[in-house]
């Protein structure tokens, strides 16, 4: 077992509100080893894109503030690193691809443009060497006819191939570490396919270590390696994927996995058959408390689970979870 | 025993956009959004629309809401025939057909109080008495799960699980026969979406109501939709019972688009077998003739691009099934 | 069905706008200077006593010279503090009746071109660049000379020419407003093109139109000055603009007689922009956001 390449220690990350500050991330804590794909899944409001630009350095100033914790890169600590450093790192080692290609590529640039900017800011190459390795990264990805396509705008592209062009742009200075925030979730199930394929070719053909983010289990469960659940703020499960996803351990995934009417198990259902649900709605972070975030709306909490500072509970190897009623087990 | 009443009816709906520009031919260019579908919507029961971004599926809806100009074709509500009436008997029709938009955010008048909100069709299209429109405002809230309270507070003080709730009390005002629903979980969180699909399941049990349900999504289509049509480039490819329709599709576009969807299963990992898509998404602008699905069909042959197949009907274990394919059954 | 959540504070629209308002402190100041200005415009000639057009005193005396005369006297005598307080209620009221004006014609306009499109778009869009490209101040003069100066065709003159850009506001509000979802739930319920246009959009559509309205008043104000200062308003009212301009020949004689009444009419106008852009603030981003 390789040593991590990424190390995420009880990040903490606070906004200022008007209300006062509050905390957005707290102890988020994970590790992401060279050439693996980490799923984190969690529901809009849970910290997963916070945890990504935390990661990247973009958390929004002034009022964003990584309190706490550490991220290591290849025994770094990124968030002691200058802007400079980052700089250095965005694009270089770590890139990002958004969710909405269409906000996230500049309008008025040809995509070739946008992409060889890329490779201006992180290498020092002739102009020359900057159009070929962008024509090179455009066939990588699928695009026909490259040399032409370079040439187009963002609006003459449809929502697929733009996702393409993100995915280029992000694999052009061939980074160790892409982070895709929902990278599919604006696209049509067949292009997702498509795409979440060419993404686990390329991530195979370069041994990149990816993050992938998503709110859809289904996307997680196909494509990912190892799994973190998020809720509210918090990382409350981890492991390879397969104990997380069907041997969930924390309530809230058990919850989340159960309520999702997938087609496998909807054929089967009788219409007068109902969803099981989680009862109420993600607490509000700026009222929640010191205890487990979940307790308000698990089945099984209790007094002492209100109270309870949550830490990873070990389930089996290196599957975790925040619960201190597993197999009543108590913590 | 009124089991097999019809509430909604449509033949051959179409609904072409004119762009007002022409061809290399001198042709008008003319969107063929929904090009001829027809379907039966039967008293207590849901009908599913689904398709990708672009099908027509949120036209059809739109068409069927009598909210665009330039639908064309028959609508049969509790057999009055829509097309023929004249503006003032149309909108004495309305309160007969209501719809639930997809947009928790913007499908709420942002200045209007809740309790005005649901009581505003009451008012606008004279339904009960005018004296009793307050209790029975109550009287919806608490159907969906929510506090008379709610009544005088703003939709921004609410979440998008209780923003939904509070367009579907709206959209049963007015008791309507039919109950047309575009997307509206889509924006939702899979927790609260699970919520809101069991409170639809129950009202329709209560209240015997029947859905329109337009969606993306098949795995929500399948768990509250008793029949499913297949929707593609305008077009119906696959009409029939939903559960029989996901366990044996018969159309290859509805393989496609089922084998797409990524399942809960990290451990038969089927994502990337997926039927494969050939060639570029066409364009709903003069499609040529034949088969819409012909340019990407793995299975076309010769009289697939010069012949429009119909909807003709196949009988799959007992029960009948329209498939739009020259050799449905046969591949 | 039991109830599924608990139920937020019932919140007033108005108190939360008020809250965000006041916490802006440019907004509060600009309300503030705007409070001495109508309060001096209001009860200072009572409190001051003395006549603004009359001969008072010596003329030229300089400010604090002789201690009746604080900010001093014009080239006739006439005291420029009695000035000030008298001309404020003048020059505000002209200012935020033509802003009326142009606010009103601007919406209508605007309003039913964003909302029918089309032909009417067309139609209504050319009529205002018409107005728009109309030298304003030029056409307002020839108003001027066409009708006699007086309050009502200064008003009406003003509001002509102003109203193009609140019609562009309210236009692109209604073009964005009318494919919202709610809009659609209200054809949907049988509601009348009326209905929407005015119970509707417009509500929504305010908050905008209101921050430029503030902004046109400002605006107003400083046209009427440059009329009066031109001599093409009322001659029976002394108007700060009047007071600058009956005083420009004696500018070097007696420059606080100009001074002053341009400092009321900056402090005003600021006053104004910043309570325009402090309700601009206050109002949207809620109704905005997610």
């Amino acid at each position: 077992m390789s040593d991590p390449i990424l190390q995420v220690d009880q990040l903490c990350v606070d906004f200022k509100t008007k209300s006062g500050p509050v905390r957005v991330l707290n102890d988020v804590s994970f590790s992401l080893s060279a050439g693996e794909t980490l799923g984190i899944v969690g529901e809009s409001g849970c910290g997963k894109s916070m945890t990504s630009l935390a990661v990247m350095g973009l958390v929004p100033k002034p009022n964003g503030k990584i309190v706490s914790g550490s991220i290591y890169y290849e025994g770094e600590d990124l968030v002691q690193a200058p802007e400079k450093r980052m700089r250095q790192i965005r694009g270089g080692d770590i890139s990002m691809i958004f969710q909405e290609p269409m906000t996230s590529l500049n309008p008025v640039f040809s995509v070739g443009k946008q992409i060889g900017e890329a490779v201006k800011l992180h290498e020092d190459v002739s102009r020359k060497e900057i159009n070929e390795r962008v024509i090179d990264v455009l066939t990588r990805v699928g695009i026909p006819d490259p040399v032409k396509r370079a040439n187009d705008f963002p609006h003459q592209m449809s929502g697929g191939m733009r996702q393409r062009v993100m995915i280029a742009m992000a694999l052009v200075c061939k980074p160790r570490i892409i982070i895709a925030d929902e990278p599919t979730t604006a696209l049509d199930v067949t292009v997702q396919a498509q795409i979440l394929e060419l993404m686990l070719k390329l991530q195979e053909e370069e041994n990149t270590a990816v993050i992938l983010i998503s709110h859809d289990m289904g996307v997680i469960s196909q494509v990912s390696d190892r799994v973190l659940v998020m809720y509210a703020g918090r990382t409350i499960e981890e492991g390879d994927c397969v104990s997380v996803v069907q041997e969930s351990a924390h309530p809230y995934t058990k919850g989340l996995i159960s309520c999702i009417p997938d087609i496998e198990h909807t054929k089967n259902m009788a219409f007068s058959d109902r969803l099981p649900v989680i009862e109420g709605i993600v607490p509000n972070l700026i009222t929640i408390g010191d205890g487990c975030a979940f307790a308000p709306r698990c089945t099984l909490a209790d007094d002492a689970c209100r109270n309870w500072k949550t830490g990873p509970v070990q389930v089996a190897g290196t599957h975790l979870a925040s619960c201190r009623k597993i197999d009543g087990s108590m913590a | 025993m009124d089991e097999t009443q019809i509430v909604f009816s449509a033949r051959d709906l179409t609904v072409h956009f004119n762009l007002g520009t022409h061809d290399s031919e001198g042709n008008p260019r003319v969107v063929h959004a929904v090009d001829g579908v027809s379907f039966d919507i039967a008293k207590g029961t849901t009908l599913g629309i689904i398709g990708e971004s672009g099908c027509g599926k949120s036209t059809t809806a739109l068409a069927a809401m009598q909210l665009l100009g330039n639908a064309r074709g028959k609508m049969q509500l509790s057999g009055v025939e829509l097309s023929e009436l004249s503006k003032g008997e149309l909108r004495s029709q309305r309160k007969n057909i209501q719809i639930i938009f997809q947009d928790p955010f913007s499908s709420l008048n942002p200045r209007q109080r809740v309790g005005s909100l649901i009581r505003t069709p009451m008012d606008l299209l004279d339904v009960g008495k005018p004296e009793e429109r307050d209790s029975r405002v109550d009287e919806l809230l608490e159907l969906v799960g929510l506090r008379p309270e709610s009544r005088n507070l703003f939709p921004h003080q609410f979440s998008g699980g209780q923003r939904q709730r509070i367009g579907i009390a709206r959209a049963l005002a007015t008791s309507p026969d039919l109950i047309v629903c575009d997307e509206p979980v889509s924006a939702l969180d899979v927790a609260i979406q699970a919520q809101i699909l069991n409170l639809m399941k129950d009202l329709q049990d209560e209240l015997r109501l029947t859905y329109l349900f337009i969606s993306h999504d098949m795995g929500v289509v399948s768990y509250l939709c008793h029949e499913v049509a297949v929707m593609y480039l305008g077009v119906f490819v696959e009409q029939g019972d939903s559960k029989e329709i996901l366990k044996e599709p018969l159309h290859p576009y509805t393989r496609v688009l089922l084998s797409a969807i990524p399942k809960i299963d990290p451990v038969n990992r089927s994502l990337f077998d997926a039927q494969k898509l050939i060639g570029d998404p066409p364009s709903p602008i003069n499609p040529a003739p034949g088969c819409r699905f012909a340019g990407r069909c793995p299975h076309a042959k010769d009289i697939c691009r010069t012949d429009l197949p119909a909807l003709r009907p196949v009988l799959v274990n007992g029960l009948q099934r329209h498939v739009a394919c020259h050799f449905a059954g046969e591949i | 069905m039991k109830p599924v959540d608990t139920i937020p504070k019932p919140q007033s629209p108005l108190r939360e706008a008020v809250v965000v308002f006041f916490g802006n402190w440019a907004a509060a100041f600009g309300l503030l200077i705007l409070m001495i200005v109508i309060f001096g415009s209001i009860f200072g000639p009572a409190i001051y006593g003395v006549s603004p057009q009359e001969t008072v005193n010596a003329p030229f005396l300089g400010p604090m010279v002789d201690s009746s005369s604080p900010l001093g006297t014009d080239y006739i005598g006439r005291d420029v503090l009695a000035g000030i307080l008298n001309g404020g209620s003048a020059t505000i009221m002209i200012g935020a009746a033509a802003a009326l004006v142009a606010v009103v014609i601007g919406i209508t306009i605007g309003s039913l071109a964003g909302y029918y499109g089309g032909l009417t778009d067309t139609l209504l869009m050319r009529f205002t660049e018409f107005f728009q490209v109309l030298p304003a101040l030029l056409f307002v003069m020839v108003l001027m000379t066409l009708f006699t100066p007086s309050i009502q065709t200064t008003v009406i003159g003003i509001g002509l020419v102003m109203w193009p850009p609140t019609a562009r506001l309210a236009r692109a509000e209604f073009m964005r407003l009318k494919t919202m979802d709610y809009v659609r739930a209200e054809r949907a319920m049988g509601a009348r093109d009326r209905r929407i246009i005015w119970q509707v959009i417009l509500p929504n559509a305010m908050p905008p139109l209101i921050a430029a309205a503030a902004l046109v008043i400002g605006v107003s104000i400083l046209f009427e000055a440059g009329l009066s200062f031109l001599g093409l308003g009322d001659p029976n009212i002394r108007s700060w603009g009047e007071m600058i301009g009956s005083n420009r020949d004696y500018i070097f004689d007696s420059p606080w007689a100009v001074f002053f009444p341009g400092i009321a009419i900056f402090l005003t106008v600021l006053g104004v922009s910043l309570v325009g852009d402090g309700l601009n603030d206050a109002m949207n981003p809620r109704f905005r956001e997610r």
